[in-house]
């Protein structure tokens, strides 16, 4: 059986996207809070690949896959190579006046994930992200 | 998401919402924050006890919010958020700049309390 499903890369396919990965995971014991996370980088790395990358194939995968006690969920998109690792954070102490208000969905990511990773796969961005699960 | 206002009074609006700030439901509440600082509204509190999500687009409209509300000497609180949300208000450091109140008591105590 496949591990992978791919969508149209539309904002509109967010809530399907976000469905499909609560309905994948309701069986594995996932805690709302971490579910909340999980959904959350999803969301904001979705939006960001649909703003930034300029695609020659206008789709999105989503790979999800369990392994002890972590979970693997790969997001691949066609579109030129963007590392979102690469984009710089924003600086969350500044005053409400000097404050940038975007740039805060990447910061996001990084502080619910439990790992990351970026690599270009061919024609492919490819984001890998871990998340610990309890036991 | 359902946005509603509970009650206005002078110290302050209670805006109501419900349900998932995310990409794609961000603009209602985008409009509806716009609209009540566009009538001069610039002390408004948010009640999040129905708030299950918050992404950075949801957060991005709290700021812009904010700014304009802090601009006019307002006060902007929330009230009742979910630990979840919470949680990810404090981690962009929102906290900084809104009050947080465990219930709508609470914030009628400190308004009772003195002049903010």
């Amino acid at each position: 059986m496949n591990s992978w499903k791919s969508f149209p890369a539309t904002l509109e396919a967010i809530s399907e996207i976000k469905n499909y990965i609560l309905d994948r995971i309701s069986n594995l014991n996932v805690s709302k809070n971490k579910q909340t996370k999980i959904i959350l980088a999803v969301e904001e790395l979705i939006v960001n690949i649909i703003n930034y990358a300029n695609m020659k194939k206008p789709e999105i995968i989503i790979d999800i896959n369990k392994d002890s006690y972590k979970l693997i969920l790969k997001i691949v998109d066609y579109g030129e190579p963007f590392n979102p690792l690469e984009v710089e954070e924003p600086d969350i102490s500044l005053g409400i006046e000097e404050r940038q208000i975007g740039g805060l969905g990447i910061f996001l990511v990084k502080k619910v994930v439990d790992d990351i990773y970026y690599k270009r796969e061919d024609d492919k961005n490819c984001i890998v992200l871990i998340f610990n699960l309890e036991s | 998401m359902k946005i509603d206002i509970k009650e206005t009074n002078n110290d302050y609006s209670v805006l109501i919402v419900e349900g998932e700030i995310d990409i794609l439901t961000c603009e209602k509440l985008e409009k509806k924050l716009e609209e009540l600082i566009d009538r001069g509204i610039t002390r408004i509190v948010l009640e999040f006890e129905k708030v299950t999500y918050i992404s950075s687009a949801g957060i991005r409209v709290l700021f812009i919010a904010l700014q304009k509300i802090l601009n006019a000497n307002g006060f902007f609180g929330i009230v009742n958020s979910k630990d979840s949300v919470k949680e990810v208000l404090y981690m962009v450091g929102l906290q900084n700049f809104v009050k947080f109140y465990e219930s709508i008591t609470d914030l009628k105590k400190e308004f009772n309390g003195e002049d903010i």
